[in-house]
């Protein structure tokens, strides 16, 4: 299902060699100066009524994921500018089954959201981190943050239980994968992160300023990607479709879990989103929470432009299978 | 212009759009508050990226990444398409979510553990409240503090859902951004004039009274029987952001 909706799929092959025609940055002050002479044209003359909605959305996941975007590529170009490889190499163990659990904590700590983790799992990569560590990374900063905790929280009033199976869920999920991982991701995706990131010496504003850059211009772009598609789905898919497999344990842990495949809100405002899904068990809604900040159609555009489009069907797939089985054995432990 | 230079001027138009948007409020009918001086704080960072040298606008007009990432290696065309929503929010400035995003159900907040906090005093004659408070109240007190008091809500006009009489009062509360919109609704009778879709209300009226279902998932919208109907200028901001009324 993933590798039909991936609409990474146009990602540009790599062939520097041949000079392109250049976009003339004239063209773009042109097409700017042409959009603010006509500020609001076509203000409330769009049809048909659901293009309204998805212009609303579609901006809306992009102004959202634009302070995280912008934070994750201030980080990236961080690490590029500040860490060498060789003091990573040093600092974190060189054992795979060491590495993933402590990238998984590492991700606590930073509070973003899936947007941020994805320019930075890359750099990882790129500066020589272990491939599986900088991949649990990527799945479990977004995931069990204090920021995406507490939200959880405020959702669930009453039910910390549900704090901490989401928290052992998203934890078990990026652990899993990245061990998954480490055995059958190949090199492959490794290099292309690297060739198109690594190598950044010289002073280090100019690395800095480089890398970020760099990121935020394709991260950026895979956004828009994601973001397009996800509204899409928003409007196209009733909801209605859903509440016809609440009370089918197996159907609507799959349906929760597709649905936040294609809702693709951002993770801390996604335990609101579930905690109004109320005619679904405790344990659907949980998987909603797992599967959400670990893939959904944003984040497959955006791995599917940094690391290639083989890895994003196949990192998909594994990461929504692994996040389901997590989620139903934390929510086996936790919740009952 | 060489192409770092027409990077710099994409990566300006997109941090002044951000930037406008927290300037002129239209962030809210995006994001919640909370996040709008985020926005901002992203515009500001774009800005400076766009502008700073060597490799923005500002630096020497040849500076070209002495092989950095930003190189000759690799040119991703996908960078483009963050045009798209400057020119969206700029050509077609979206509104805050209509009637016509609210789906088939809307949401009834859950009941909390604790007892439902005293009602607000009332303020020219009626108690005003945010929709989440009234649904919240209606569908979820055993205790019933709504019965009987003359309540200010603030919507707009969606269609009435199958068997329903009149239409239905509709607020969207958002937690994040747009795209986690949920509808909440009361149906209103005893409204005479015929509403357009989309048009901003002030309601006031009394509730009608029914059990409380406190376990039920998804009971129908409360219904609220009107006294008095003044259309308003759309509010800003346009949404709520909690359904938390219990403790």
């Amino acid at each position: 299902m993933t590798s039909t909706l991936e609409p990474g799929g146009a990602a540009p092959p790599v062939t520097p060699a041949e000079p392109r025609r250049r976009v003339d940055g004239r063209l773009v002050v042109l097409l700017v100066v042409i959009a603010v002479s006509t500020r609001g044209l076509l203000r409330g003359s769009l049809d048909p009524v659901a293009l309204r909605t998805w212009t609303t959305v579609f901006v809306a996941i992009v102004v959202q994921a634009l302070p995280f975007l912008a934070l994750g590529v201030v980080v990236s170009g961080a690490i590029t500018a500040l860490v060498s490889p060789a003091v990573l190499e040093r600092a974190l163990p060189r054992s795979t089954l060491l590495a993933v659990p402590g990238a998984a904590l590492a991700g606590t700590a930073l509070p973003g959201c899936e947007c941020a983790s994805v320019p930075i799992a890359g750099r990882l990569c790129a500066r020589g981190v272990q491939p599986a560590a900088a991949v649990t990374f990527m799945l479990a900063a977004p995931a069990v943050n204090p920021v995406v905790l507490v939200a959880t929280a405020v959702a669930f009033p009453g039910q910390p239980r549900m704090v901490l199976a989401r928290f052992l869920g998203s934890l078990g999920t990026s652990i899993l994968v990245g061990l998954v991982w480490s055995r059958v991701g190949g090199r492959a995706w490794v290099e292309r992160a690297r060739g198109r990131l690594g190598g950044d010496d010289g002073p280090r504003w100019l690395a800095f300023t480089s890398a970020a850059r760099h990121d935020l211009w394709d991260a950026g772009g895979w956004l828009v990607v994601g973001a397009a598609a996800a509204a899409t789905l928003q409007v196209l898919v009733p909801r209605s479709l859903l509440l016809a497999v609440a009370d089918q344990p197996v159907l609507a842990v799959l349906a929760l879990g597709g649905l936040a495949v294609l809702l693709a809100i951002c993770s801390e405002a996604d335990a609101f989103v579930a905690a109004s899904l109320r005619e679904f068990s405790l344990t659907a809604r949980l998987v909603f929470l797992v599967v959400g900040p670990a893939t959904d159609v944003k984040l497959i555009a955006m791995q599917g432009g940094l690391f290639g489009r083989r890895f994003a069907a196949r990192f998909a797939p594994l990461t929504f299978a692994a996040a389901v089985v997590c989620a139903l054995a934390a929510a086996q432990v936790v919740l009952r | 212009m060489t192409e770092e230079q027409t990077r710099s001027v994409l990566l300006l138009a997109v941090g002044a759009t951000a930037v406008w948007l927290w300037h002129s409020g239209e962030a809210l009918n995006y994001v919640r508050p909370g996040l709008a001086p985020l926005v901002l704080a992203a515009g500001l960072v774009l800005l400076a990226l766009g502008l700073l040298p060597p490799l923005g606008l500002l630096g020497a007009r040849a500076a070209a990444p002495a092989g950095g990432a930003g190189g000759h290696r690799h040119r991703a065309r996908v960078g483009w398409l963050l045009l798209v929503p400057v020119l969206v929010v700029l050509v077609v400035q979206p509104a805050a979510l209509g009637s016509f995003a609210v789906s088939s159900r809307s949401v009834v907040p859950g009941g909390g553990s604790g007892e439902f906090p005293p009602l607000a005093a009332p303020v020219r004659g009626a108690v005003p409240m945010p929709m989440a408070e009234f649904v919240t109240r209606a569908v979820r007190d055993p205790g019933r503090s709504l019965a009987g008091v003359r309540v200010r809500l603030t919507g707009f006009v969606a269609p009435a859902g199958p068997g329903d009489r009149g239409w239905r009062l509709t607020r969207f509360v958002i937690f994040c951004c747009a795209a986690d919109a949920e509808a909440l609704q009361a149906v209103v009778r005893g409204d005479p004039t015929p509403r357009a879709r989309d048009q901003w209300l002030e309601v006031e009226g009394t509730w009608q009274p029914r059990p409380a279902a406190v376990d039920d998932p998804s009971p129908p919208p409360p219904v609220l029987n009107a006294e008095a109907v003044r259309p308003i200028a759309p509010p800003r901001p346009p949404y709520e952001y909690t359904v938390q009324f219990t403790g």
